[in-house]
């Protein structure tokens, strides 16, 4: 089923590539922010089935924006997909309460990762 | 007060220099109109004029030449490699803006080669993960394996290349083609 999806990256050509996956598939990306400040904002104001969240941001990070997110709305469905290696970080997304964790270069993960959580539906 | 001094501050260099022309131009008609009709206020204008034009000259240095030499300084480290430094102009005007997009190639930059050293060190896992499994009894299918997933690392790190456009170069049907024709010396 086709979700509504909020893209959060500081680089534009990374968000440019998530979209360009997210799309065919029938995803409609609702909007795209380029640091925690705007993606909390656009969260609030968009309600997004799923965030994708990039974890280095200049201005604030994704692991803040997604703890305010959460704190905001507990049912917020977030992936982080980042550069940073897998094995450390995917264990501190998960305590904060994030739907997954995909390494940028295999960035299609998130597209599974949908699909499954749709699965649980 | 401070609200208007809020709004004065987020004005485009665009408004302040219609601004200060506005101003020039009226001032400089006023002056006119009083050296015409000999009044006495001519020399005032005058000094007024010379007061406006100081006051124009120290806004372009701390709107424009400041910030100006802010952007360019942290652009030609950008250029030396480091990515860290942001070109950053807490001001929405021109040159804020201006600052925002360099800090937009950069952080572009710095994304496509985190990828590409992901991109090696996977490759490189993969290949120590082959090599050792040439040595075991049944390596084939974990050999197959890899190699598949090699080929799609290659594919990945593709599209990133093939996501920008390029001076001169054109990538097509796996090959690297020159835009123009470069051995006619330009001139067919």
């Amino acid at each position: 089923m086709s979700k509504r999806v909020l893209v959060v990256d500081d680089s534009s050509m990374m968000r440019k590539m998530i979209v360009k996956l997210l799309q065919p598939p029938g995803h409609i990306v609702v909007g795209q922010a380029k640091n925690g400040i705007e993606a909390i904002q656009l969260y609030k104001e968009l309600k997004p089935d799923i965030v994708t969240m990039d974890i280095t941001m200049r201005d604030m990070d994704g692991l803040e924006a997604a703890k305010e997110i959460l704190r905001h709305d507990k049912d917020a469905h977030i992936i982080f997909l980042s550069n940073l290696d897998e094995e450390i970080y995917r264990a501190e997304v998960e305590k904060l309460g994030a739907l997954g964790f995909a390494s940028k270069h295999k960035a299609k993960e998130i597209l599974e990762m949908i699909e499954e959580e749709d699965g649980k539906h | 007060m401070s609200t208007l001094f809020r709004a004065a501050e987020s004005l485009s260099l665009k408004t302040r220099a219609f601004f200060f022309y506005g101003l020039t131009v009226l001032l400089t008609l006023l002056a006119a109109a009083g050296v015409v009709y000999e009044h006495g206020l001519t020399l005032l204008l005058l000094a007024l004029l010379i007061a406006v034009q100081t006051a124009a000259l120290f806004v372009f240095h701390h709107y424009v030449l400041k910030p100006l030499a802010h952007v360019h300084a942290a652009t030609r480290q950008m250029t030396d490699g480091h990515l860290d430094i942001l070109a950053r102009i807490a001001r929405q005007d021109e040159i804020g803006r201006l600052g925002e997009s360099i800090n937009d190639l950069a952080v572009n930059m710095q994304e496509v080669l985190l990828f590409v050293w992901n991109h090696s060190q996977q490759s490189r896992e993969l290949f120590d993960q082959t090599a050792e499994r040439l040595a075991a009894p049944e390596p084939l299918p974990t050999i197959q394996d890899n190699l598949k997933k090699m080929r799609q690392n290659n594919e990945d790190l593709k599209a990133i290349v093939l996501s920008f456009s390029y001076f001169e170069i054109r990538l097509e049907h796996e090959r690297m083609l020159a835009e123009s024709d470069c051995g006619n010396d330009g001139q067919g």
